[in-house]
């Protein structure tokens, strides 16, 4: 996939990932990772941003000895989420459009 | 956990963070380490860059987020152009840092010395020309003050010139404050642009390949 991904819609992945299931930093990169190239140092970044805004919180539990810090969506974000979503898809339908592309989704 | 040594050295490039801001950056990249099992110096350089890299990556990126929440109406607490110079030369050194194109680091190098340039020479030509006005103004005042008792009009022309050009400067002094400002702000647009343009797109790309 050549199309690099926008902030925005990076927020969205994550926030909706966090949906299913509370990941911590690593296995959260990775699971983007199989989408979208991102770096390992752009996740970092995102998830300050995203905890700054209040749209995750945080909570240690150990593992081995040491504490793993487990990523869990707040209700801030999900509603944050749902307006990313409203976003995409209108972006979406009208990229569909132009390109020629399916008009499935409707 | 501290005791790894890249972790080690990466906190050693992090001291201008708070404390508060430092520790959540190490913990997160070590536990980051730990958990993709990451065993030899050689695996997380080759993930992560060497430890000053990433930590120019994220001291860029703290320093542009922090300016946009300044923009976002956030109070700050050092002033504005001090901040912009500070992100312009932590951009330069994060594109030092990232495999960017070298010629392309050059230009904008070269840019952004130029701009740096162009704001000296505004200044000095400022100073030359607010000392130029002063002592002008000065020496009509005295020679309005000298001239009292030969000729009392001629003697107050001189002095209002004098006071005039004195007035003159006061206007021009903040004007070319403004301008040295906007060229600084103009700058920091320019750099913060090429941050988001080349090091975060580039990177992505990077990650693509590998």
């Amino acid at each position: 996939m050549s199309i690099p991904i926008t902030t925005e819609l990076l927020d969205g992945c994550v926030l909706a990932l966090l949906t299913k299931e509370n990941y911590y930093g690593y296995a959260l990169t990775q699971r983007v990772q199989e989408f979208t190239p991102v770096s390992e140092s752009t996740m970092y970044p995102v998830l300050r941003r995203l905890r700054k805004e209040k749209w995750l919180d945080t909570y240690d539990e150990p593992y081995q000895g040491r504490n793993r810090r487990y990523y869990r969506i707040t209700d801030n974000g999900r509603t944050r989420l749902t307006e990313i979503q409203a976003d995409w898809s209108q972006y979406r339908d009208t990229v569909n459009q132009i390109l020629g592309g399916t008009t499935d989704g409707n | 956990m501290e005791t790894n040594p890249y972790i080690k050295e990466l906190a050693k490039y992090l001291t201008q963070l708070t404390k508060e801001e430092q520790e959540d950056v190490l913990d997160f990249y070590s536990e980051y380490i730990l958990d993709a099992q990451m065993t030899s110096e050689a695996m997380i350089v080759h993930k992560l860059g060497t430890p000053k890299q990433l930590s120019r990556k994220i001291l860029a990126d703290y320093s542009i987020r922090a300016l946009d929440n300044e923009e976002a109406g956030l109070p700050h607490y050092e002033p504005k152009s001090k901040k912009n110079i500070r992100m312009i030369w932590l951009v330069i050194l994060a594109l030092l840092a990232s495999p960017v194109a070298i010629p392309l680091v050059i230009a904008v190098i070269a840019v952004v010395i130029g701009f740096f340039i162009a704001i000296i020479g505004v200044l000095i030509a400022l100073v030359l020309t607010l000392l130029g006005i002063v002592i002008a103004g000065l020496a009509a005042i005295v020679g309005g003050i000298t001239v009292w008792s030969a000729s009392i009009p001629t003697s107050i022309f001189f002095i209002g010139v004098g006071v005039a050009a004195l007035g003159l400067m006061l206007i021009i002094a903040p004007i070319g404050y403004l301008v040295i400002k906007a060229l600084i702000q103009m700058t920091a647009n320019f750099t913060q642009w090429i941050y988001n343009r080349y090091i975060k797109n580039k990177h992505k790309q990077k990650n693509e390949v590998a």
